[in-house]
């Protein structure tokens, strides 16, 4: 089948804009679709005006520069945006190819130019660019709400942690409480009842003899009582004294002064007290308290020191899993621990039938390390001697 | 008939305590005899030394719970094996300050505690111990 296409025609209805110019620009032919999109006639356009003449001051400046040079360099140029300028001032968007044509020895001879409008496109253009932007606003929306849920998790841990650390305070409060129950049950109930039978002999009694008699118990009953309460006043004043000063301590010198305090003690029991504080020489720790340790530890060493032996007793400190471990080593008789394990830190314990037993001292040390936030264990066996091994602080720093 | 009174037998570390239950006992003539220990382990050496003369065993023990060197508990233990010697019926009491209920529970538990009592006690309290006692005997 053979169509007879009016080429005219078609060139004159093409959906594109076409157009002829000579090098200087000038307009020398376009097509109907061109006058329409511009809404010039044809004989406003043909001879008079200039391709520039539709470009905006922006566009002629991008014309000379890129768009000429690029046409002239190449022969051809495709999909360059502008803005086309209509007869009564509109503007809209186009894309612009362009190719020279030129005659047998090179020569520019004329320009033809198709301009496809892109109104329509530029409008989805435009609201692709609304939609990103909402799409942008949203996303950073959502990386806001997210900061902020990271910063209220991060909230929570902190709330966490500082309940777990309350929780462990309220823990260690419960324990002293409890030791306190026991030994108000234990150490203060006894002496009152005893006070008040004496008390009621007292009265009964006729015989003045009788009557000093039980008057001198009643002083051995007071002043028992009187040191229990000096004493549970004492750990009272360790356990509350939160803000107790840190001083910076060298293990060695406060072990020269307690060698010095028990100076006789040692003498007489012919103890060989050695030590080693070379893996950590120096710590921040309240003096008083340090003092108070090496010297309940080591008199105790030497008080229980075994007869048939000489006594060894040594001192180090170390570290441990970042913590550092003060340790009272002797060879002295040792404690049963399955029997008196229990009660060794015990207020008015005593294992030993020893004169100067008052079970007093580990009782005192324990209140003072776990008030510095520290601990102590002890592995003892009978007849073969003592280690108290003492955490003195959870982190070097 | 006269009813022989009883060999009494108290082991408290407290010396306080001791004289003034001793001195209960003598004063109201509810024994024969008191004899104190300081420790449980005195007191089952006493017992080991003494199985074979049932005149020195006590009939009735006050038995402390809280005491240096050997507890009321550590005792009660020592005592399992001693007893199957002894050729007498022995009422331990176990007499504690301790209203700790494990304690308590745990002494309900041993049958050759006769009971478990709280201290302390005064003068008419233990009175009347001892006028219960009597009929228990």
């Amino acid at each position: 089948m053979i169509y007879n296409i009016d080429y005219k025609e078609l060139y004159n209805n093409f959906p594109s804009g076409y157009f002829c110019s000579l090098p200087d620009g000038t307009i020398i032919d376009s097509n109907n679709r061109f006058l329409d999109l511009t809404n010039y006639t044809r004989e406003e356009v043909i001879g008079k005006k200039k391709f520039t003449d539709f470009l905006s001051q922006g566009g002629k400046i991008y014309f000379e520069n890129v768009f000429s040079p690029a046409l002239k360099l190449k022969g051809t140029i495709e999909e360059i945006n502008f803005n086309f300028i209509k007869k009564e001032g509109v503007k809209f968007p186009v894309l612009i190819n362009s190719v020279e044509v030129k005659d047998k020895e090179g020569i520019h001879l004329f320009t033809q130019s198709a301009i496809f409008n892109i109104s329509q496109r530029k409008k989805y253009e435009h609201e692709l660019l609304i939609a990103k932007r909402k799409a942008n606003d949203l996303s950073n929306e959502l990386i806001d709400i997210n900061k902020e849920l990271l910063s209220s998790a991060e909230l929570i841990l902190k709330q966490k942690s500082q309940l777990e650390e309350f929780n462990q305070h309220l823990e260690n409060k419960n324990r002293q409480l409890s030791s306190f129950a026991h030994i108000a049950s234990h150490n203060l109930r006894a002496p009152v009842s005893n006070l008040m039978a004496l008390k009621d002999f007292y009265k009964e009694s006729i015989d003045l003899e009788d009557k000093g008699m039980l008057f001198s118990k009643v002083e051995i009953v007071i002043s028992h009582l009187n040191e229990t309460l000096s004493e549970l006043i004492e750990s009272v004043k360790i356990q509350g004294n939160k803000g107790i000063t840190h001083d910076p301590i060298i293990f060695d010198s406060v072990f020269h002064k307690t060698l010095e305090i028990l100076d006789n003690q040692i003498l007489d029991s012919k103890a060989v007290v050695t030590s080693n504080f070379s893996e950590f020489p120096n710590i921040k720790y309240p003096k008083l308290y340090m003092e108070s340790i090496m010297l309940n530890l080591l008199s105790n060493s030497i008080r229980y020191s075994s007869p048939d032996r000489i006594a060894k007793i040594h001192f180090s400190t170390e570290i441990n899993n970042n913590e550092v471990m003060f340790i009272a080593k002797d060879n002295g008789l040792g404690i049963d621990l399955q029997k008196h394990g229990h009660k060794l830190f015990g207020l008015n314990n005593t294992f030993h039938r020893h004169p100067d037993s008052k079970g007093v001292g580990l009782f005192m040390t324990k209140t003072q390390i776990e008030a510095i936030g520290g601990s102590i264990t002890v592995e003892s066996e009978v007849d073969k001697g003592t280690t108290f091994k003492i955490v003195l602080k959870k982190n070097i720093s | 008939m006269i009813r022989k009174r009883p060999l009494i037998g108290i082991i408290d570390d407290d010396e306080i305590y001791q004289f003034t239950l001793t001195r209960i006992i003598n004063h109201n003539k509810r024994a024969e005899r008191v004899i104190t220990f300081s420790d449980g382990e005195k007191a089952i050496q006493y017992l080991a030394d003494n199985k074979a003369i049932n005149e020195n065993i006590p009939d009735i023990i006050f038995l402390d719970l809280n005491m240096p060197i050997m507890d009321g508990w550590q005792f009660m233990e020592e005592y399992a094996s001693v007893k199957t010697e002894i050729k007498k019926k022995v009422n331990i009491f176990m007499w504690s300050s301790s209203v700790n209920p494990i304690d308590i529970e745990r002494a309900s538990e041993i049958s050759e505690i006769s009971d478990y009592i709280i201290k302390p006690m005064n003068l008419e309290e233990v009175k009347i111990f001892f006028e219960k006692l009597e009929t228990l005997l």
